[in-house]
């Protein structure tokens, strides 16, 4: 098997949210189903100062991602009906929707919130790395809209060769799952200005 | 400082499966999807269980591939590629042929071009031509026919041309697709024209008084400088006012030259009151100053560079006039110099140091330094500018103060230089706008009003002359508006300031007797219009685009309908042609020409003798195509390289043939106009600072928070707004930083009012640190929606005010407003 996963770069991401627009486009998804989300992470401090002006110590960034297709699937683990498998070629995970009984636990489990219930066919969907692309030899469609090159997608071995292994920077949780995701670090993150503890998740209702 | 997460997703970790309920609940949208009705390619995989591999995902076929343009975001037109399956447009792809390497051209465009599915398949497009039966405003229409609609319109038109001449026709319009009717009402006698656009008003009359033009290339028109490519050759950028991540956002935009910049390692500096998408994730870049204090800023930088003694005076002497004593025009009195309003030996004599500046900018003195010196510490620095420090009350001298610095550090005419002003697009030849239309023709009514100016001309034109608004082409106004059309979006929603009154003068039928409107959906403006007239989408007919980009690449798009028109939409050029007939001018009107023929001519004419390279196809060629890009790019173009090689063979337009730091024009408008805000029209010959109305030194108890409005990343202007998938990717929101929000009691995601005397809306709030304290501000043209005197759809122009500035009279209709934000 070649495990694939995403590359992602935060010092690029603009927030544009194509990648979101692409897949519901391609994909032909409704606005209530979102398999590729970008968080805005973001805070600071802002401090008058004696002459009247401001010290301000703000920050943003963006964090794009799909699913994570991870080596150890918490909703593939938890999936009581067997629906949700990662696939033996690529390592891709997808629900089978003829066994899929919608219950989401799936949504549940995934530390990445990826897995979506479809409220039309009431079963879960979720992003599949575009496999039939994949098993192509094609690469998702998402990666190849980004207007800034920040999403790369390739054998994980690979990416992590050229980009490292960075799997977590706020607001992504501890990798547990082991997925298969790396990062691309930014100015907001490496810099001690900024304290990103104090920071949020700015747009909850956008990632829903 | 505390800061608000309660309604945030917490920190470090997602609330997975927190939301399953919230997407239960949301309705089925399944009739939207059924609309668009195509089969999707069976998925053929074996079973999991027998092969190891895992259901995939149902994807779409690929259909038939044309290609065409997106809408247009004012900047680009992104070349896309329709997949047609079985004559519907079922999904879009973006340029898949160019270098996917970052750094490498391809013509990606951003997430407006990939809904154009849900638009032009919308169940809210307009489908006939309809007539108003309730009073204007009110949106109560009926079907008629088309023969109705253009009876109706034709006996309007001869009307109001016996009655009242041809000044009373006006144009309002975004784009060009309203260039069939500008060359039918040009052929009845003309219209009243307007001078620059709502975009550029205040910057395009700086660069006429500071730079002039290259008498031949006619650079800097428009505000718009070298193109942003040429950052590629600086050692530094700085940008003032530039939301190039959210309006030149796609992958041959501003921002991608911007972060190309960056990770060759040339530092790069936003100046802005928000923490724009351009910085993310790079917030070192950020200079927050107050909305409309650009001018204060630039003077205290200015100050620093001089002091120094590090502004470069061999170029300023031989390129430019006014800088000190040296080069000042016989007319000026002594200590009039742009150095001496900097240094404080003139004017109003106040040396403009960081510490003056800090409390009126809200920036740091020593950070007011630090961007000196960001600039004199480097050989070359690209300054430029966005139009948004310009869209302001005291919009001319906040551009002209940035430009300023570009001029005495001898930033201007060389490679990797911009004058300070916008980062201009790389085009080609076209006919306006970037599309192809028919000729125009010439309009035989000289006069023009700032394109701010027509709701004053439809209310009280007879007051309105050439020293109190800036008309040109003539002293006065003999009559008002009486006949106009709104195109697109139109002007209304727009970019009209103070809406509620704007609409008092629209709903006055005396006034403007017949408005009509043409538009593939219903706007904020159409309600206001007497017949509404379906149109066809660019991807419903022959679209002609020469595509922009920031500088390094170029093509032009040779777009063929992707479906039939649906219902009764028709292209305008055909249904004008039905209307000069009822005119009596239906041969002069096309020539003989179908719309495809003009198309072929005019590129052939125009478009393709303006390929640097020679090499562009045939139309018939090109048509083939569907898509032509030159395989090699195109230098930056630097503006003013011209007349810096050559100073005595390209003189500027100027009356010096130089660069004006003091400018003997404007020391006669000074003297001769008579100004609508008084005291508060400060003209100063130079480059300079003056407090807008209702900026940060009019701050106060009733209204304490500055307002300001940007382009939303999921629209542009009001159009694409109908999408609702768009609208879920980006929500409409008030920027408020924690500090005003605690004070206020005010969570993320709260529903907040916010008013002035002139408008009360009703939004989202979107608690921020990305915003200053004390100012406040949203995407505009937000579709308004009144209910009982609030605008629930929260157009922002609800709020902004009609002060007009002080040369061009353009609104600011995006600043130099000030409000009260509470909870709803």
């Amino acid at each position: 098997m070649t495990q694939y996963g995403f590359y992602f770069d935060s010092s690029r991401c603009t927030g544009c949210k194509t990648c979101e627009l692409v897949c519901k486009d391609y994909h032909d998804l409704g606005p209530e189903i979102l398999f590729r989300r970008v968080y805005d992470y973001e805070g600071g401090t802002w401090e008058k100062t004696d002459e009247g002006a401001w010290n301000a110590a703000a920050f943003n960034y963006h964090v794009a991602v799909s699913c994570n297709h991870c080596d150890e699937p918490a909703c593939v683990a938890n999936c009581p009906t067997g629906a949700m498998q990662k696939d033996e070629e690529t390592g891709l995970v997808n629900t089978d929707p003829q066994v899929c009984i919608g219950c989401g636990t799936c949504r549940n489990s995934c530390p990445y919130d990826a897995p979506r219930i479809d409220a039309n066919s009431k079963v879960s969907r979720k992003c599949d790395g575009c496999l039939a692309h994949v098993r192509e030899g094609m690469e998702p469609l998402c990666v190849g809209a980004c207007p800034l090159r920040a999403l790369e997608f390739g054998p994980i071995e690979d990416l992590r060769e050229k980009h490292g292994d960075l799997a977590q920077i706020p607001p992504l949780p501890e990798p547990t799952t082991l997925p298969n995701l790396v990062i691309g670090s930014c100015q907001a993150v490496d810099s001690d200005i900024y304290d990103l503890d104090q920071g949020y998740v700015a747009n909850p209702l956008e990632v829903e | 400082m505390k800061h608000d997460k309660e309604a945030g997703v917490s920190r470090r970790t997602f609330v997975g499966g927190s939301a399953i309920a919230a997407i239960a609940a949301v309705a089925s949208a399944g009739g939207a999807s059924s609309l668009f009705g195509c089969a999707p390619k069976q998925n053929t995989d074996e079973p999991a269980e027998e092969t190891g591999g895992v259901y995939a995902n149902e994807i779409p076929e690929e259909g038939e591939v044309i290609w065409q343009s997106c809408c247009h975001c004012g900047f680009t037109g992104c070349p896309i590629k329709c997949h047609v399956v079985d004559g519907t447009l079922r999904w879009i792809d973006n340029d898949t042929d160019g270098d996917p390497e970052f750094g490498g051209i391809a013509f990606r465009s951003c997430l407006k071009a990939r809904s154009i599915r849900k638009w032009i398949n919308s169940p809210e497009r307009l489908k006939y031509p309809m007539k108003r039966v309730g009073k204007r405003g009110s949106g109560e229409f009926e079907r008629i026919s088309w023969d109705e609609a253009l009876d109706i319109i034709a006996e309007k038109w001869q009307y109001t041309l016996e009655k009242y001449g041809p000044e009373a026709f006006f144009n309002c319009a975004t784009g060009t697709r309203n260039y069939p009717v500008q060359r039918l009402m040009n052929l009845t006698g003309g219209h009243l024209g307007t001078i620059n656009s709502e975009s550029n008003g205040q910057i395009a009359q700086t660069v006429n008084y500071l730079f002039g033009m290259d008498p031949e290339n006619f650079d800097c028109a428009g505000g718009l400088g070298s193109h942003t490519a040429a950052i590629k050759d600086a050692d530094c950028g700085i940008f003032f006012g530039c939301g190039s991540g959210e309006s030149r956002m796609c992958g041959m935009g501003e921002v991608y030259e911007a972060m190309k910049a960056r990770e060759a390692g040339i530092p790069i500096a936003f100046v802005d009151y928000r923490l724009g998408e351009g910085s993310s994730g790079n917030p070192d870049e950020w200079f927050p100053i107050y909305p409309g204090t650009d001018g204060a800023l630039a003077s205290a930088m200015a100050y620093v560079i001089i002091s120094e003694g590090k502004h470069d005076k061999e170029f300023l002497d031989k390129y430019a006039i006014g800088f000190d004593a040296d080069t000042m025009p016989a007319s000026a009195p002594a200590n009039s110099s742009y150095m001496d309003y900097i240094m404080g030996t003139g004017y109003d004599m106040v040396p403009k140091t960081p510490e003056w500046a800090a409390p009126i900018c809200g920036l740091p003195s020593e950070k007011i330094e630090y961007l000196a010196h960001f600039i004199t510490d480097h050989e070359t620095c690209y300054i430029t500018q966005g139009y948004g420090p310009q869209r302001h009350h005291n919009g001319e001298w906040n551009a002209a103060a940035i430009a300023a610095l570009s001029v005495i550090t001898g930033n201007v005419g060389r490679a990797g230089t911009c004058p300070g002003l916008n980062g201009k697009g790389m085009n080609l030849n076209y006919d306006g706008g970037m599309w192809n239309s028919v000729p125009i023709g010439n309009n035989p009514v000289t006069k023009k009003i700032s394109i701010s100016g027509r709701f004053n001309a439809i209310d009280h034109p007879l007051e309105m002359t050439a020293l109190t608004d800036g008309i040109t082409g003539g002293d006065k106004l003999e009559v008002g508006i009486k006949f106009m059309v709104l195109y697109e979006a139109g002007c209304f929603g727009n970019s009209s300031s103070d809406l509620n009154w704007a609409a008092t003068i629209l709903e006055d039928e005396s006034k403007c007797e017949f408005i009509l409107g043409c538009d593939v959906i219903m706007s904020t403006s159409l309600p206001y219009c007497d017949v509404i007239l379906p149109d066809l989408m660019y991807q419903e007919r022959m679209n002609f685009v020469a595509t922009t980009t920031a500088g390094s690449a170029y093509g032009f798009i040779f777009g063929k309908p992707v479906q039939e028109p649906q219902f009764e939409c028709r292209l305008s050029y055909d249904w004008c042609a039905d209307l000069a007939e009822r005119l009596g001018l239906r041969d002069e009107f096309t020539e003989g020409r179908t719309w495809e023929e003009w198309m072929k001519e005019r590129y052939e004419t125009y478009s393709r003798p303006s390929a640097p390279h020679g090499n562009a196809p045939s139309f018939e060629e090109g048509l083939e195509m569907g898509f032509w890009r030159d395989p090699e790019p195109a230098e930056p173009y630097i503006a003013l390289q011209p007349y810096v090689d050559d100073p005595e063979g390209r003189p500027r337009t100027t009356p010096s043939g130089k660069i004006e730091l003091y400018s003997e024009r404007l020391a006669t408008i000074r003297d001769t106009w008579t100004f609508h805000n008084g005291d508060r029209d400060v003209i100063r010959p130079v480059p300079s600072y003056f407090p807008e109305i209702e900026g940060v030194e009019d701050v106060n108890d009733t209204y304490p928070l500055m307002f300001a409005t940007w382009k939303a990343k999921n629209q542009f202007h009001s159009r694409y707004q109908v999408i609702e998938e768009l609208q879920q990717a980006c929500r409409h929101c008030l920027w408020i930083n924690p500090i005003d929000a605690e004070e206020r009691g005010i969570a993320n995601g709260d529903m907040l009012t916010v008013f002035n005397d002139r408008g009360t809306v009703q939004i989202e709030a979107r608690v921020t640190a990305r915003i200053m304290p004390g100012v406040v501000g949203m995407p505009h043209a937000h579709r308004r929606e009144m209910v009982d005197g609030v605008d629930m759809g929260a157009n922002a122009n609800t709020l902004t005010g009609h002060h007009w500035s002080p040369i061009s009279k353009n609104c600011p209709s995006t600043g130099s407003t000030l409000v009260q934000v509470k909870k709803a």
